[in-house]
Protein backbone atom coordinates (compact mmCIF):
# COMPACT_ATOMS: atom_id res chain seq x y z
CA UNK A 1 0.00 0.00 0.00
CA UNK A 2 1.35 3.41 -0.98
CA UNK A 3 1.18 6.00 1.83
CA UNK A 4 0.03 9.35 0.51
CA UNK A 5 3.03 11.08 2.13
CA UNK A 6 5.23 9.38 -0.46
CA UNK A 7 3.51 10.71 -3.54
CA UNK A 8 4.78 13.65 -5.48
CA UNK A 9 4.66 17.21 -4.29
CA UNK A 10 2.31 19.84 -5.72
CA UNK A 11 3.17 23.41 -6.71
CA UNK A 12 4.75 25.73 -4.16
CA UNK A 13 1.81 28.09 -4.22
CA UNK A 14 -0.41 25.38 -2.85
CA UNK A 15 1.96 24.78 0.04
CA UNK A 16 1.75 28.44 0.94
CA UNK A 17 -2.03 28.22 0.93
CA UNK A 18 -1.99 25.07 3.03
CA UNK A 19 0.47 26.59 5.47
CA UNK A 20 -1.72 29.69 5.85
CA UNK A 21 -4.81 27.52 6.30
CA UNK A 22 -2.97 25.54 8.95
CA UNK A 23 -2.51 28.83 10.83
CA UNK A 24 -6.29 29.33 10.69
CA UNK A 25 -6.49 31.55 7.62
CA UNK A 26 -9.98 30.93 6.26
CA UNK A 27 -9.33 32.91 3.09
CA UNK A 28 -6.51 30.56 2.22
CA UNK A 29 -8.67 27.53 2.88
CA UNK A 30 -11.43 29.12 0.77
CA UNK A 31 -8.99 29.20 -2.16
CA UNK A 32 -8.37 25.50 -1.65
CA UNK A 33 -12.12 24.87 -1.57
CA UNK A 34 -12.50 26.88 -4.76
CA UNK A 35 -9.73 24.85 -6.35
CA UNK A 36 -10.83 21.39 -5.29
CA UNK A 37 -14.59 21.43 -4.96
CA UNK A 38 -15.45 20.74 -8.61
CA UNK A 39 -12.83 18.02 -8.93
CA UNK A 40 -13.96 16.27 -5.77
CA UNK A 41 -17.63 16.69 -6.62
CA UNK A 42 -17.23 15.32 -10.17
CA UNK A 43 -15.37 12.28 -8.94
CA UNK A 44 -17.82 11.63 -6.13
CA UNK A 45 -20.78 12.12 -8.45
CA UNK A 46 -19.39 9.46 -10.76
CA UNK A 47 -19.03 7.16 -7.77
CA UNK A 48 -22.44 7.79 -6.23
CA UNK A 49 -24.58 8.92 -9.20
CA UNK A 50 -26.36 11.10 -6.69
CA UNK A 51 -25.90 14.88 -6.63
CA UNK A 52 -26.82 15.34 -2.97
CA UNK A 53 -24.62 12.50 -1.83
CA UNK A 54 -21.70 13.80 -3.88
CA UNK A 55 -22.15 17.33 -2.49
CA UNK A 56 -22.38 16.06 1.07
CA UNK A 57 -19.32 13.89 0.65
CA UNK A 58 -17.32 16.72 -0.93
CA UNK A 59 -18.28 19.06 1.90
CA UNK A 60 -17.49 16.43 4.49
CA UNK A 61 -14.09 15.76 2.95
CA UNK A 62 -13.17 19.44 2.83
CA UNK A 63 -14.32 20.08 6.37
CA UNK A 64 -12.47 17.04 7.65
CA UNK A 65 -9.41 18.27 5.83
CA UNK A 66 -9.84 21.70 7.42
CA UNK A 67 -10.22 20.19 10.88
CA UNK A 68 -7.17 17.96 10.41
CA UNK A 69 -4.87 20.33 8.54
CA UNK A 70 -2.46 20.29 11.44
CA UNK A 71 -1.85 16.59 10.75
CA UNK A 72 -1.12 17.16 7.07
CA UNK A 73 2.60 16.77 6.49
CA UNK A 74 4.15 19.57 4.50
CA UNK A 75 5.71 18.23 1.36
CA UNK A 76 3.18 15.48 0.74
CA UNK A 77 0.46 15.59 -1.87
CA UNK A 78 -2.57 17.56 -0.69
CA UNK A 79 -4.68 16.42 -3.61
CA UNK A 80 -4.07 12.73 -2.87
CA UNK A 81 -4.70 13.37 0.84
CA UNK A 82 -8.00 15.12 0.10
CA UNK A 83 -9.20 12.46 -2.32
CA UNK A 84 -8.22 9.82 0.21
CA UNK A 85 -10.40 11.48 2.88
CA UNK A 86 -13.27 11.68 0.40
CA UNK A 87 -12.86 8.05 -0.59
CA UNK A 88 -12.87 6.95 3.05
CA UNK A 89 -16.10 8.85 3.63
CA UNK A 90 -17.59 7.34 0.50
CA UNK A 91 -16.66 3.81 1.57
CA UNK A 92 -18.08 4.38 5.05
CA UNK A 93 -21.36 5.65 3.68
CA UNK A 94 -21.53 3.00 1.05
CA UNK A 95 -21.40 0.36 3.74
CA UNK A 96 -24.22 2.06 5.63
CA UNK A 97 -26.64 2.26 2.74
CA UNK A 98 -26.66 1.67 -0.97
CA UNK A 99 -27.40 4.83 -2.87
CA UNK A 100 -30.34 5.25 -5.16
CA UNK A 101 -28.85 5.57 -8.60
CA UNK A 102 -29.87 8.40 -10.82
CA UNK A 103 -29.68 8.35 -14.56
CA UNK A 104 -27.07 10.52 -16.17
CA UNK A 105 -28.49 13.95 -16.94
CA UNK A 106 -29.48 14.89 -20.45
CA UNK A 107 -27.81 18.30 -20.38
CA UNK A 108 -24.41 17.87 -21.89
CA UNK A 109 -21.74 20.52 -21.75
CA UNK A 110 -21.21 22.56 -24.86
CA UNK A 111 -19.03 20.73 -27.35
CA UNK A 112 -16.79 23.76 -27.45
CA UNK A 113 -15.72 23.00 -23.90
CA UNK A 114 -14.48 19.54 -24.82
CA UNK A 115 -11.37 18.56 -26.74
CA UNK A 116 -12.44 20.20 -29.98
CA UNK A 117 -10.87 17.89 -32.52
CA UNK A 118 -11.66 14.75 -30.59
CA UNK A 119 -15.09 15.68 -29.23
CA UNK A 120 -17.64 12.89 -29.25
CA UNK A 121 -21.19 13.23 -30.46
CA UNK A 122 -23.93 13.63 -27.89
CA UNK A 123 -24.95 9.99 -28.31
CA UNK A 124 -21.40 8.78 -27.86
CA UNK A 125 -20.96 10.90 -24.74
CA UNK A 126 -24.12 9.34 -23.32
CA UNK A 127 -22.81 5.92 -24.22
CA UNK A 128 -19.48 6.68 -22.60
CA UNK A 129 -21.20 8.06 -19.49
CA UNK A 130 -23.31 4.93 -19.16
CA UNK A 131 -20.32 2.68 -19.75
CA UNK A 132 -18.30 4.50 -17.09
CA UNK A 133 -21.29 4.32 -14.75
CA UNK A 134 -21.49 0.56 -15.17
CA UNK A 135 -17.87 -0.11 -14.40
CA UNK A 136 -17.26 -1.90 -11.12
CA UNK A 137 -16.79 0.68 -8.42
CA UNK A 138 -13.11 -0.05 -7.79
CA UNK A 139 -12.27 0.16 -11.48
CA UNK A 140 -14.32 3.34 -11.90
CA UNK A 141 -12.68 5.10 -8.95
CA UNK A 142 -9.18 4.27 -10.18
CA UNK A 143 -9.88 5.01 -13.83
CA UNK A 144 -11.43 8.42 -13.11
CA UNK A 145 -8.50 9.41 -10.92
CA UNK A 146 -6.28 8.61 -13.89
CA UNK A 147 -8.39 10.08 -16.70
CA UNK A 148 -9.83 13.12 -14.90
CA UNK A 149 -7.26 13.93 -12.28
CA UNK A 150 -4.20 12.72 -14.14
CA UNK A 151 -2.91 10.97 -11.03
CA UNK A 152 -0.10 8.46 -11.41
CA UNK A 153 -0.67 4.83 -10.48
CA UNK A 154 1.29 5.49 -7.33
CA UNK A 155 -0.96 8.40 -6.37
CA UNK A 156 -4.08 6.40 -7.21
CA UNK A 157 -2.83 3.62 -4.97
CA UNK A 158 -2.35 6.13 -2.16
CA UNK A 159 -5.89 7.48 -2.56
CA UNK A 160 -7.54 4.08 -2.75
CA UNK A 161 -5.35 2.56 -0.06
CA UNK A 162 -4.02 -0.18 -2.25
CA UNK A 163 -0.85 -1.19 -4.08
CA UNK A 164 0.51 0.42 -7.20
CA UNK A 165 0.06 -2.82 -9.14
CA UNK A 166 -3.58 -3.10 -8.08
CA UNK A 167 -4.16 0.50 -9.16
CA UNK A 168 -2.59 -0.29 -12.54
CA UNK A 169 -4.73 -3.42 -12.88
CA UNK A 170 -7.94 -1.54 -12.12
CA UNK A 171 -7.19 1.16 -14.68
CA UNK A 172 -6.26 -1.52 -17.21
CA UNK A 173 -9.55 -3.39 -16.69
CA UNK A 174 -11.60 -0.20 -16.82
CA UNK A 175 -10.01 0.85 -20.10
CA UNK A 176 -10.47 -2.63 -21.52
CA UNK A 177 -14.18 -2.68 -20.67
CA UNK A 178 -14.75 0.84 -21.97
CA UNK A 179 -12.98 0.08 -25.22
CA UNK A 180 -15.12 -3.02 -25.68
CA UNK A 181 -18.30 -0.97 -25.36
CA UNK A 182 -17.39 2.36 -26.91
CA UNK A 183 -14.76 1.57 -29.55
CA UNK A 184 -17.18 -0.10 -32.02
CA UNK A 185 -19.39 2.99 -31.87
CA UNK A 186 -16.34 5.21 -32.30
CA UNK A 187 -15.58 3.31 -35.50
CA UNK A 188 -19.05 4.01 -36.83
CA UNK A 189 -18.85 7.63 -35.72
CA UNK A 190 -15.59 8.08 -37.59
CA UNK A 191 -16.95 6.32 -40.66
CA UNK B 1 5.60 -7.86 -31.44
CA UNK B 2 2.01 -8.95 -31.93
CA UNK B 3 -0.83 -6.44 -31.94
CA UNK B 4 -2.59 -7.95 -28.92
CA UNK B 5 0.50 -7.46 -26.77
CA UNK B 6 0.84 -3.88 -27.93
CA UNK B 7 -2.77 -3.11 -27.13
CA UNK B 8 -2.52 -4.69 -23.70
CA UNK B 9 0.57 -2.63 -22.96
CA UNK B 10 -1.23 0.51 -24.06
CA UNK B 11 -4.11 -0.32 -21.73
CA UNK B 12 -1.73 -0.95 -18.84
CA UNK B 13 0.41 2.12 -19.38
CA UNK B 14 0.01 5.21 -17.29
CA UNK B 15 -0.82 7.32 -20.31
CA UNK B 16 -1.58 5.91 -23.76
CA UNK B 17 -0.11 9.01 -25.39
CA UNK B 18 3.33 8.36 -23.91
CA UNK B 19 4.69 5.15 -25.38
CA UNK B 20 8.06 3.50 -25.07
CA UNK B 21 10.50 2.94 -27.91
CA UNK B 22 9.50 -0.59 -28.96
CA UNK B 23 5.81 0.29 -28.86
CA UNK B 24 6.44 3.41 -30.90
CA UNK B 25 8.20 1.33 -33.54
CA UNK B 26 5.28 -1.07 -33.75
CA UNK B 27 2.74 1.75 -33.96
CA UNK B 28 4.70 3.39 -36.74
CA UNK B 29 4.46 0.19 -38.77
CA UNK B 30 0.93 -0.98 -37.84
CA UNK B 31 -2.02 1.19 -38.91
CA UNK B 32 -4.53 -1.03 -37.06
CA UNK B 33 -2.79 -0.51 -33.71
CA UNK B 34 -2.37 3.17 -34.50
CA UNK B 35 -6.12 3.51 -35.05
CA UNK B 36 -6.82 1.46 -31.96
CA UNK B 37 -4.61 3.75 -29.87
CA UNK B 38 -6.31 6.78 -31.42
CA UNK B 39 -9.69 5.49 -30.23
CA UNK B 40 -8.34 4.82 -26.75
CA UNK B 41 -6.93 8.35 -26.56
CA UNK B 42 -10.13 9.89 -27.85
CA UNK B 43 -12.20 7.96 -25.34
CA UNK B 44 -10.00 8.89 -22.41
CA UNK B 45 -9.70 12.55 -23.35
CA UNK B 46 -13.46 12.91 -23.36
CA UNK B 47 -13.93 11.50 -19.88
CA UNK B 48 -13.32 14.87 -18.15
CA UNK B 49 -16.23 16.26 -20.18
CA UNK B 50 -18.80 13.72 -19.06
CA UNK B 51 -21.89 15.54 -17.84
CA UNK B 52 -22.59 15.92 -14.15
CA UNK B 53 -25.40 17.96 -12.55
CA UNK B 54 -24.51 21.47 -11.48
CA UNK B 55 -23.51 21.69 -7.83
CA UNK B 56 -24.43 24.60 -5.57
CA UNK B 57 -22.54 23.15 -2.64
CA UNK B 58 -19.36 25.07 -3.25
CA UNK B 59 -21.04 28.47 -2.96
CA UNK B 60 -22.78 27.33 0.21
CA UNK B 61 -19.57 26.09 1.80
CA UNK B 62 -17.64 29.23 0.81
CA UNK B 63 -20.38 31.40 2.31
CA UNK B 64 -20.19 29.45 5.57
CA UNK B 65 -16.44 29.69 5.48
CA UNK B 66 -16.05 33.38 4.76
CA UNK B 67 -19.17 35.23 5.81
CA UNK B 68 -20.89 33.26 8.51
CA UNK B 69 -19.70 32.15 11.88
CA UNK B 70 -20.97 28.61 11.60
CA UNK B 71 -17.82 26.92 10.39
CA UNK B 72 -16.83 25.36 13.72
CA UNK B 73 -20.28 23.90 14.29
CA UNK B 74 -20.33 22.70 10.68
CA UNK B 75 -16.99 20.99 11.19
CA UNK B 76 -18.29 19.40 14.41
CA UNK B 77 -21.43 18.18 12.67
CA UNK B 78 -19.44 16.59 9.88
CA UNK B 79 -16.96 14.97 12.21
CA UNK B 80 -19.56 13.67 14.65
CA UNK B 81 -22.05 12.34 12.18
CA UNK B 82 -20.88 9.15 10.49
CA UNK B 83 -23.17 9.74 7.55
CA UNK B 84 -24.29 13.35 7.23
CA UNK B 85 -25.49 12.77 3.70
CA UNK B 86 -27.97 10.23 4.94
CA UNK B 87 -29.20 12.57 7.61
CA UNK B 88 -29.73 15.45 5.22
CA UNK B 89 -31.19 13.64 2.24
CA UNK B 90 -34.96 13.52 2.11
CA UNK B 91 -35.99 9.93 2.41
CA UNK B 92 -39.39 8.53 1.54
CA UNK B 93 -41.09 6.74 4.44
CA UNK B 94 -40.44 3.04 4.41
CA UNK B 95 -43.53 0.93 3.72
CA UNK B 96 -44.60 -1.28 6.61
CA UNK B 97 -44.27 -4.99 6.07
CA UNK B 98 -47.60 -6.78 6.23
CA UNK B 99 -48.50 -7.92 9.74
CA UNK B 100 -46.28 -5.30 11.36
CA UNK B 101 -49.07 -2.97 12.35
CA UNK B 102 -48.80 -3.25 16.12
CA UNK B 103 -45.87 -2.99 18.46
CA UNK B 104 -43.45 -1.75 15.83
CA UNK B 105 -44.77 1.80 15.73
CA UNK B 106 -44.67 2.61 19.46
CA UNK B 107 -42.82 5.86 19.17
CA UNK B 108 -42.33 8.05 22.29
CA UNK B 109 -44.89 10.55 20.96
CA UNK B 110 -47.49 7.85 20.54
CA UNK B 111 -46.82 6.40 23.99
CA UNK B 112 -47.18 9.88 25.54
CA UNK B 113 -50.46 10.43 23.68
CA UNK B 114 -51.75 7.09 24.91
CA UNK B 115 -50.86 7.86 28.52
CA UNK B 116 -52.50 11.28 28.25
CA UNK B 117 -55.68 9.74 26.82
CA UNK B 118 -55.77 7.15 29.62
CA UNK B 119 -55.35 9.85 32.29
CA UNK B 120 -58.11 11.90 30.72
CA UNK B 121 -60.45 8.91 30.74
CA UNK B 122 -59.63 8.22 34.40
CA UNK B 123 -60.26 11.84 35.32
CA UNK B 124 -63.60 11.84 33.48
CA UNK B 125 -64.58 8.60 35.15
CA UNK B 126 -63.71 9.93 38.57
CA UNK B 127 -65.61 13.16 37.91
CA UNK B 128 -68.67 11.29 36.63
CA UNK B 129 -68.67 8.95 39.58
CA UNK B 130 -68.26 11.79 42.05
CA UNK B 131 -71.06 13.79 40.48
CA UNK B 132 -73.57 10.91 40.51
CA UNK B 133 -72.82 9.82 44.09
CA UNK B 134 -73.00 13.41 45.34
CA UNK B 135 -76.62 13.54 44.08
CA UNK B 136 -77.66 10.43 46.12
CA UNK B 137 -79.12 10.71 49.62
CA UNK B 138 -76.69 9.71 52.39
CA UNK B 139 -77.21 6.12 53.55
CA UNK B 140 -78.75 5.51 56.97
CA UNK B 141 -76.41 5.33 59.96
CA UNK B 142 -73.80 7.59 58.51
CA UNK B 143 -72.93 10.80 60.24
CA UNK B 144 -73.86 13.93 58.34
CA UNK B 145 -70.30 15.27 58.40
CA UNK B 146 -68.72 12.38 56.44
CA UNK B 147 -69.24 12.02 52.66
CA UNK B 148 -71.20 8.87 51.88
CA UNK B 149 -69.06 7.96 48.87
CA UNK B 150 -65.90 7.72 50.88
CA UNK B 151 -67.38 5.41 53.49
CA UNK B 152 -69.58 3.09 51.39
CA UNK B 153 -68.68 3.51 47.73
CA UNK B 154 -69.86 0.08 46.58
CA UNK B 155 -73.30 0.48 48.10
CA UNK B 156 -73.62 3.80 46.37
CA UNK B 157 -72.66 2.24 43.08
CA UNK B 158 -75.19 -0.54 43.57
CA UNK B 159 -77.89 2.09 43.99
CA UNK B 160 -77.11 3.56 40.63
CA UNK B 161 -78.48 0.50 38.88
CA UNK B 162 -81.93 0.73 40.51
Amino acid sequence: VVPFEDVQVLPDEEHILIHSAQQGDRQAFAVLVERYWDRLYRWLYHLTHNRHAAEDLAQEALLKAFANLARFRTGSNFSAWLFRIAFNSFVTQHRVAARTRQAFPDQLPDRGIGPFEEALSRELMQLLARAVGRLPEDFRAAFLLRAEEGLSFREIAAVLDTTEETARWRVFKARQKLMAVVAPQLDRDEA
Amino acid sequence: MICDTVQRRLLAGESPDQVEGDLRAHLAACPACRDWRGRLLRLERNVPYLPVPVSRGKARLLRELLYEDRLESLVDENLESPSPALAECPVAPMPLPSGARSGVLLTPTRIAAGVAAALLLLALGWWWLHRRTADLPPPTGVSAGAPAIQQQPFEALADLGR
